[in-house]
């Protein structure tokens, strides 16, 4: 916290404008990380089924979910030392400048604004699935994905206490959608789906494991929005890490367990990997005996969308924060920074991401592949920031031990050392199997570099939280 | 002790990621067993790095 004898009045009177309040207890932060993530148990995972099979979709999954394990240990001691709502960015400006500042910034707004694109338009496609099991309408789809963009600004922009309060229990909800769906698809399961002969496909042996990682990242991407509730946190030290850690462990069994019912329950489970799969746990209900009753398909098909509007909710807390706090540090326009005068919550940041969210999901009525896209680029943003917060970790450890006297992460070196090496072996992955997604990345960070460096590179605000922090003066 | 044996998984699977692209790129240099052995080792593997480092995480945030 700021102390008057280093912070001058007139920043003093900036941070108080621009600040957050700290609600946020130790079961906020574990439903926000579990909420925020559980989707990826809904929806995209089974893009990786499709000419890979159930065992290599298991080994690239665990391999991702030990990446996630080591990442919310490593991220939780940045997060510590650096509670602010800008997260990436306060790391890389303090520990390399500005330029870093903003890349890594930038690389989390694109990975939780695509990653809201994906789940808007996936929501759809479960309400869609709801009102026509057989064949689920586009034009559903797409009012359903743009009602749920307008419900969930205005529940966010009433305020961070009511949200999370909401957050809570459509997380229980969603957990619950995925126990009826284990239980339903239980009845229908059997191991030689699922122990498949080969174990590998004959044509691709271990390389279809690695075609499978890009998708199976999408199980647990995103819960790195956690890192931003820090700033809204009461006592980060204690509630960041234990949040975070217990949601990770809980995702890991909600990871293997929807794997195992939902490859298990179908004959064939690479019918579920199609491109125009959207709602996969939903089409298993409907293959197994248990979708002949109109309950079980209806009953799950409702409660499933708790799981993605708990992930939708959670990823405008991770879109709005990030680009709010660009908007207040000056890296994005100013007007971003802005919050409610009474509700503190960032009005015009949750607008944006809105209003993007929503030109996505009308283009992806041109536009089948867009889910699949649109998840891809969430996933490769996040590799790349994960990587650069690691050598982050590395400087600042060795030029500023002092900042994480109140947390320090377990397993030292070996720890962010595994994040690179596994964050670097899954974004290798997208070159060999998915290339289609470079050009389009390489365009939104072109765009976003070349913002900073003409535009907003002279226009930083020096008391904003990061600004301050990475002089050594918050 | 858990925390030497979690690092010492950790660093298994770095290097069984190593052989793993190998094996998926060049076959036949990678193959030290047959399939299945490879898979149930690899899943075991990756089962114990989760589990010491998922009780090294709970220990450390007690």
């Amino acid at each position: 916290m700021p102390s008057p004898e280093n912070i001058h009045p007139d920043e003093q009177a900036f941070l108080a404008e621009h600040s957050l309040k700290r609600p946020l207890k130790v079961l906020d932060v574990w439903a926000l990380g579990v909420g925020v993530v559980i989707t990826g148990e809904y929806f995209g995972w089974n893009f990786a089924l499709k000419d890979n099979g159930p065992i290599a979709v298991l080994i690239a999954s665990l391999i991702v979910c030990l990446l996630y394990l080591t990442w919310v240990l490593a991220l939780s001691e940045l997060s510590v030392a650096m509670p602010f709502a800008g997260g990436p960015l306060a790391y890389g400006r303090r520990a390399a400048g500005p330029l870093l500042g903003f890349v890594m910034g930038w690389s989390m707004f694109l990975e939780c604004q695509f990653a809201t694109i994906a789940t808007a338009m996936a929501t759809g496609g479960y309400i869609a699935f709801l009102f026509n099991p057989e064949q689920p309408s586009k034009s559903v789809e797409t009012w359903s994905a743009l009602a749920t963009v307008v419900i969930f600004f205005v529940l966010h922009v009433q305020g961070v206490r009511e949200q999370s309060t909401v957050m809570v229990v459509m997380t229980y909800g969603a957990i619950l959608g995925l126990v009826i769906f284990w239980i339903l698809a239980a009845g229908n399961f059997r191991w030689d789906r699922v122990w498949t002969h080969p174990l590998l496909p004959f044509d691709k042996g271990w390389r279809a494991v690695l075609d499978a990682v890009p998708f199976a990242l999408w199980w647990l991407v995103i819960i790195e929005t956690v890192a931003l509730a820090a700033e809204e946190a009461h006592e980060p030290h204690r509630t960041i890490p234990r949040g975070m850690i217990w949601a990770q462990l809980t995702l890991i069994v909600l990871v293997v367990l929807t794997w195992l019912f939902a490859c298990g329950a179908v004959d064939d489970a690479q019918q579920l990997g199609a491109t125009e799969v959207s709602y996969p746990l939903a089409k298993v209900i409907a293959i197994i005996s248990a979708g002949k009753s109109p309950l079980a398909v209806y009953g799950f098909g409702l409660i499933a969308i708790f799981g993605m509007i708990a992930s939708y909710h959670g990823m405008v807390y991770g879109t709005s924060r990030q680009a709010f706090a660009m908007g207040r540090s000056g890296y994005l326009p100013a007007l971003l920074g802005a919050v409610h005068s009474q509700r503190r919550t960032p009005v015009p940041a949750l607008g944006l991401c809105s209003l993007i969210t929503g030109g996505f999901i009308i283009a992806n009525l041109w536009y089948k592949d867009a889910i699949a896209l649109a998840l891809l680029v969430s996933t490769l943003t996040a590799l790349i920031w994960y990587i650069l917060a690691m050598w982050c970790l590395f400087v600042l450890r060795r030029r500023e031990p002092a900042i994480f006297h109140q947390y320090r992460a377990p397993l030292e070196w070996v720890l962010p050392i595994s994040v690179v090496v596994l964050s670097g072996f899954a974004a290798w992955m997208y070159g060999g199997s998915n290339t289609s997604v470079l050009p389009l990345t390489a365009i939104l960070y072109a765009a976003g570099v070349g913002y900073y460096w003409f535009w907003s590179r002279n226009k930083i605000q020096t008391a904003a939280p990061e600004e301050l922090s990475a002089r050594g003066r918050l | 002790m858990i925390e030497g044996i979690a690092s010492a998984a950790l660093v298994l699977v770095l290097a069984v990621l190593g052989w793993m692209i190998v094996a998926a790129y060049v076959p036949e240099w990678g193959e030290v067993a047959s399939l299945e052995i490879e898979v149930i080792g690899m899943i075991a593997l990756l089962l114990a790095a989760l589990s010491s480092v998922s009780v090294v995480a709970l220990l450390h945030t007690r």
